[in-house]
């Protein structure tokens, strides 16, 4: 590929009081393979968490970019992730989704890998060169693997930047996330999983795009308001926060908590008092979205992975969690919200009332970009007034475009 | 002279009726007929697409799990712009592979059939809007639990098994 010829850096431009982002980094494949290259392998890529594979010989596959790669857990209880490809001629080793084994076998020649991916068995050695193969230790393996409260990345760069800096300040935001869990642990549930024809950031600007809602979600809004399900009058409160590395939140106080849960949410509410003082339960008792850079986003009660497929095709998973150490009481009203899509910050993108209209819109902008005549797409909204909080934190008005000019700005940093 | 429990061979339902019963339900949603189609459901009635159909839909995920507020939701939303709807999709239902099955319960019957739902949102005649124009085709196992209020048979179970439904699917915001 002739990066010289696609030039990242002039695609995203920036002054005093505009930014701008160029259209051809959603409609082109080049642009789409530079991408997988050097936010996707080169970064900390979000593989699977911890709860998906809980014991020895579990694993599910999963992908760093384009990469196949195989999650498993060995026999030493670590995690490993390997390139899902044999080292003899490529070929795929393990089709299905998810399961255990006690070896990874190749269905071409017969070669075999131990649940860590280390090389188990090349068949017929007679018929080799006595050294030959030596060099063979196993499955090709990500660089770096590191876990963060149960959360699985891979890094196939050597010389990648740690992970607590990647995270920086966001990390204080990603705590209150999981310490909604009393013993501060999830476990994630079967997905959803839905494709969209369109590109993969579409996904990850619009989890933290405050604005959009009162006119995407119009028809999800006026439902749930004719069933008594969501008070109008809670207005649209809150703020968006923006981190160096790309991430970003928008966060909202859970005034849509419908009549029948108040209870049990308060109660909910007093546990994390109880456990971690006042103080830290309000400032963490929020409805975040929080896009970790470049594919999860943690949301109001599930775990959303973005999965590039092509430059405008998309797989999106959807993970339910359950709060390790929570009151039963709790977890089935979080399943009740989610499953029922009582709450306007949920529902499956395939059927569901929210965001199945998101997902339309995707493909609607990709659409709209495809003729390449629309040469820049505009993300001024409260530039003007943007605010640093701290060392690599800024915040804005909840429905400033904040947090998608954070993300480009890491995006032009790490393509260029 | 017919022995009496001779009499229990001939069934609640006969095959010839159940396709009319899963006919008039085609038609109905085939002709946007949706709140007519709500009626056909028993009042604790349950639609149902399963992405793993072993799975305990209180529990675990589904693509679909309504219960009588959720469809109500549903096509209320469809009729206010629900985006995912708009240009609405328009349908077209194949029923066949119609079976019969008793129940433990007297007035009650299982219906299976096999359904191929052709599926289309029209509304650009250039053939540039991702997602418009593009006739989709949709495969499915049904399982209906039908149960029989006085004269009238009811659904209390539509349970529809896509083809592909533990695979990342797009956009079925319509009825199937």
């Amino acid at each position: 590929m002739n990066t010289e010829a696609l030039k990242p850096e002039t695609l995203i431009q920036e002054s005093e009081d505009d930014f701008r982002v160029h259209s051809s980094i959603y409609t082109d494949p080049d642009i789409f393979n530079l991408e997988m290259q050097e936010l996707f392998e080169s970064g900390w890529c979000y593989v699977a968490h911890e709860s998906e594979i809980p014991n020895a010989g579990d694993f599910r596959t999963s992908a760093v970019g384009r990469v196949p790669v195989i999650v498993s857990r060995g026999d030493d209880a670590k995690v490993y992730v390997n390139v899902n490809a044999c080292r003899h001629r490529g070929t795929v080793v393990c089709r299905e989704e998810r399961g255990n084994t006690r070896f990874f076998v190749c269905p071409y020649h017969g070669w075999s890998y131990k649940r860590d991916g280390t090389l188990n068995n090349i068949t017929d050695r007679d018929n080799f060169p006595k050294d030959w193969g030596k060099d063979i230790k196993g499955l090709v393996s990500a660089d770096h693997v590191t876990n963060y409260r149960g959360m699985i990345f891979a890094s196939f760069n050597p010389d990648v930047k740690s992970f607590e800096s990647h995270m920086g300040p966001l990390k204080k935001y990603v705590d209150f996330w999981f310490d909604h869990a009393l013993d501060g642990h999830v476990r994630v549930l079967k997905p959803w999983r839905a494709l969209y024809q369109g590109n993969w950031k579409f996904q990850l600007e619009n989890s933290t795009d405050g604005w959009h809602a009162r006119y995407v979600h119009v028809s999800a809004l006026k439902t749930l308001t004719e069933f008594g399900e969501y008070n109008p009058n809670v207005g649209w409160p809150g703020c968006t926060r923006a981190f160096a590395g790309g991430h970003g939140i928008l966060e909202r106080p859970r005034g849509d908590i419908p009549p029948e849960l108040k209870s049990t949410f308060d109660n909910f509410q007093q546990d994390l008092k109880d456990k971690y003082g006042d103080e830290y339960a309000e400032e963490m008792f929020f409805r975040r979205h929080i896009t970790i850079f470049p594919n999860i986003q943690l949301m109001e009660f599930k775990l959303r992975i973005i999965q590039p497929v092509a430059v405008d095709k998309t797989i999106i998973y959807e993970f339910p969690i359950e709060l390790i150490g929570t009151s039963d009481e709790v977890n089935t009203a979080i399943r009740t919200r989610l499953f029922k899509e009582v709450s306007i910050s949920s529902g499956s993108p395939v059927s569901g009332m929210v965001n199945a209209d998101d997902v339309e819109i995707y493909a609607r902008t990709q659409t709209g970009l495809s003729s390449g005549h629309m040469a820049w797409l505009r993300f001024g909204r409260g530039i003007h007034r943007e605010k640093s909080e701290r060392d690599y934190e800024w915040s804005g008005q909840d429905m400033d475009e904040l947090p998608q000019r954070s993300l480009y700005r890491e995006w032009l940093k790490q393509m260029t | 002279m017919v022995k009496a429990n001779d009499m229990t061979i001939l069934p609640l339902l006969s095959r010839h009726e159940a396709e009319d019963f899963l006919y008039k339900e085609s038609r109905l949603i085939d002709e946007d007929q949706l709140e007519d189609w709500l009626k056909l459901f028993t009042t604790d009635g349950i639609y149902w697409v399963p992405s793993d159909e072993s799975s305990d839909p209180d529990i675990e995920t589904s693509i679909i799990f309504d219960d009588s507020r959720q469809r109500e939701k549903r096509i209320y939303q469809l009729r206010n712009k629900h985006l995912a709807q708009d240009p609405p999709s328009r349908t077209i239902h194949f029923i066949s592979n119609v079976e019969v099955e008793e129940t433990e319960i007297p007035t009650e019957v299982i219906v299976r059939c096999n359904a191929l739902i052709s599926e289309m949102r029209p509304g650009d005649h250039q053939f540039i809007q991702q997602g418009l124009s593009s006739p989709r085709t949709f495969s499915c196992r049904c399982l209906y639990r039908l149960h029989q209020d006085e004269d009238e048979w009811k659904i209390a179970i539509k349970q529809v098994n896509l083809i592909d439904r533990d695979l990342p699917l797009e956009n079925i915001t319509f009825i199937l």
